[in-house]
């Protein structure tokens, strides 16, 4: 097991409603199948629950617990929970993250309250839970932070909010990662591509009114390897070796998980 | 350790270094291993590669069209198969612009750049007739490095070869990707293999200690875990990436 008795939050653990196996989840269910324990952190709890139960079916160690992590009270809440519970944090990792559900628009379009709405989620987020979970990192010595980005920094997208925030992430992470590898702690990030995930492809068939089938089309089309979107089994992959102790050279790197559409822009 | 089971890996410059460590990690993942290098001699030392694994080794220089083709074809031999090429070979000249001749530039471009593209094509090439498995009809993992995005300290040809090689990468995973072949890079920083001699002169240790954010610099199992990494399955939505096993440096 690669991660044994490692402690790991996973910030967005619950995932959209929709069909098959968000990135969070998928995650949270890789770290505990190679040992972890799991903090799976939702603002929605049941579907961190959902999580929770999925790995305890597995035999694996995991709890639910409800965060709003725009709020910085429930991310230290969060991180003290993880702390107390199992004595250490060796992983955090953050994948909460809207786009098109949390109101984002085109520039024209985009109104202040959304704009703040996703600025809160994806980054204040990503930065906050940093901060509180950095101290106890230091404090052992070791640690892994992976961030999930997305596709978007690279490549052109239409939404101002979510292409602004994920982009400030990478370069939060590296400065994160320069600041912090004399402790031995480590930060990546990772940029998922077109995948195959409730938050992607139902979020867009109901604001659309497509068919999931339709959208999944489309979006497989844009793929270059073998026109297939990705899951979130590719990105949990992903994160499973930048948490691990094989990749204890790997900090500061921007990783896509992408099936190679950055690659081709435009 | 069956992270590669059942998978046939062709793997240059695998007789010393890192190329050695990623064999000995392929092979405890499971690989089918065939080892090319221009010679069994371990420039860090000690009994030769092959050997010490017990797996079959042939010797070429990645430079020559006829040895790499042989190389593929033996690969494949066994299980009909080449899942993974990884191309590690290399040759360093440790000179300035001004202190090159076109003869070391020739031959440090023969070796690092058009070895990695004479091995991609015939790999490409057998793999094109395999099935796709796993989501794959093949992988690539190109030994490229830092240099070559930052500027390697005096060695001109060594960097712009390996800038050649990120590029390569790209155009192949862009051109192949709808076969489902894979093709990724991995960057090393300043990896430690053991080696002697410029590698680890007082001056350039200092150099990349201070460069290197993490506390320690690099060791050859480091690349090879990143290579397992894009090597195996777990690694199918990836391709054209250039994975900086640096310890931050390419961050700071
Ligand atoms: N060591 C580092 O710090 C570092 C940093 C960045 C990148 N890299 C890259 O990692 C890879 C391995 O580096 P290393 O330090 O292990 O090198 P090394 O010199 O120890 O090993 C290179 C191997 O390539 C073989 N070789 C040379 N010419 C060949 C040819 N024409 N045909 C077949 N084989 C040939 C050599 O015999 C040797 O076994 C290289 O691609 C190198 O550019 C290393």
């Amino acid at each position: 097991m690669r991660l044994k008795d490692r402690v790991a939050i996973v910030v967005g653990a619950g995932q959209s409603p929709g069909e098959g196996m968000g990135n969070g989840r998928a995650t949270a269910l890789t770290f505990a199948r190679e040992g972890a324990k799991v903090l799976c952190v939702d603002h929605n709890l049941k579907s961190a629950q959902e999580t929770v139960e999925m790995i305890g079916a597995n035999q694996g160690t995991a709890m639910a617990f409800k965060a709003d992590v725009t709020k910085e009270a429930e991310i230290k809440a969060m991180v003290a929970d993880a702390h107390s519970r199992w004595g250490r944090i060796d992983i955090l990792h953050n994948n909460v993250g809207v786009s098109l559900s949390g109101g984002d628009a085109e520039l024209l379009e985009i109104t202040e309250e959304a704009f703040d709405r996703c600025v809160a989620i994806n980054l204040k987020s990503c930065i906050l839970a940093a901060k509180h979970v950095i101290p106890i990192m230091r404090a052992q010595k070791s640690g892994a932070i992976i961030n999930i980005s997305s596709m978007a920094v690279i490549t052109t997208y239409p939404y101002v909010a979510y292409k602004a925030t994920k982009a400030a992430m990478v370069s939060f992470t590296e400065q994160l990662a320069y600041q912090n590898a004399a402790y031995g702690i480590r930060a990546n990030v990772i940029l998922p591509g077109l995948m195959n995930t409730p938050m992607a492809v139902d979020t867009r068939a109901r604001t659309f009114k497509k068919t999931r089938a339709e959208v999944e089309a489309e979006r497989d089309a844009k793929v270059p390897l073998g026109k297939k979107m990705g899951t979130g089994w590719d990105v949990a992959n992903a994160a499973l070796f930048l948490a691990s102790d094989e990749a204890s050279f790997i900090t500061g790197v921007t990783l896509p998980v992408d099936g190679g559409a950055s690659v081709r822009r435009g | 350790m069956t992270r590669l089971a059942g998978k046939t890996a062709l793997i240059t410059g695998a007789s010393s270094g890192i190329g050695r460590a990623i064999a000995t990690r392929f092979l405890a993942e499971g690989a089918t291993l065939l080892l090319m290098d221009i010679t069994e001699a371990v420039v860090e030392g000690g009994e030769p590669t092959h050997k010490i694994l017990d797996v079959p080794f042939f010797q070429g220089d990645v430079s020559n069209e006829k040895d790499v083709d042989e190389a593929v074809r033996r690969a494949a031999l066994p299980t009909g198969r080449l899942d993974i090429v990884v191309n590690d070979a290399v040759i360093r000249i440790g000179k300035k612009l001004t202190d090159t001749s076109l003869e070391e530039w020739n031959r440090v471009m023969a070796v690092n750049l058009a070895g990695v593209f004479l091995m991609c094509r015939a790999a490409v090439r057998q793999m094109l007739t395999q099935e796709i498995r796993h989501e794959a009809r093949g992988r690539i993992v190109n030994i490229s490095s830092q240099h070559g995005m930052i500027s390697s300290p005096e060695d001109v040809s060594y960097g712009t070869s390996k800038a050649g090689v990120v590029y390569l990468t790209r155009q192949i995973a862009a051109d192949y990707g709808r076969d489902s072949i894979i093709c990724n890079a991995v960057a090393p920083g300043k990896i430690l293999t053991g080696k002697t001699g410029r590698a680890v002169e007082p001056r350039w240790l200092d150099y990349s200690h201070a460069r290197t954010p993490l506390p320690r610099l690099g060791r050859s199992e480091d690349v090879a875990n990143a290579a397992l990494f894009l090597a195996s399955d777990e690694a199918t939505f990836i391709t054209g990436e250039n994975l900086m096993v640096d310890g931050g440096w390419m961050a700071g």
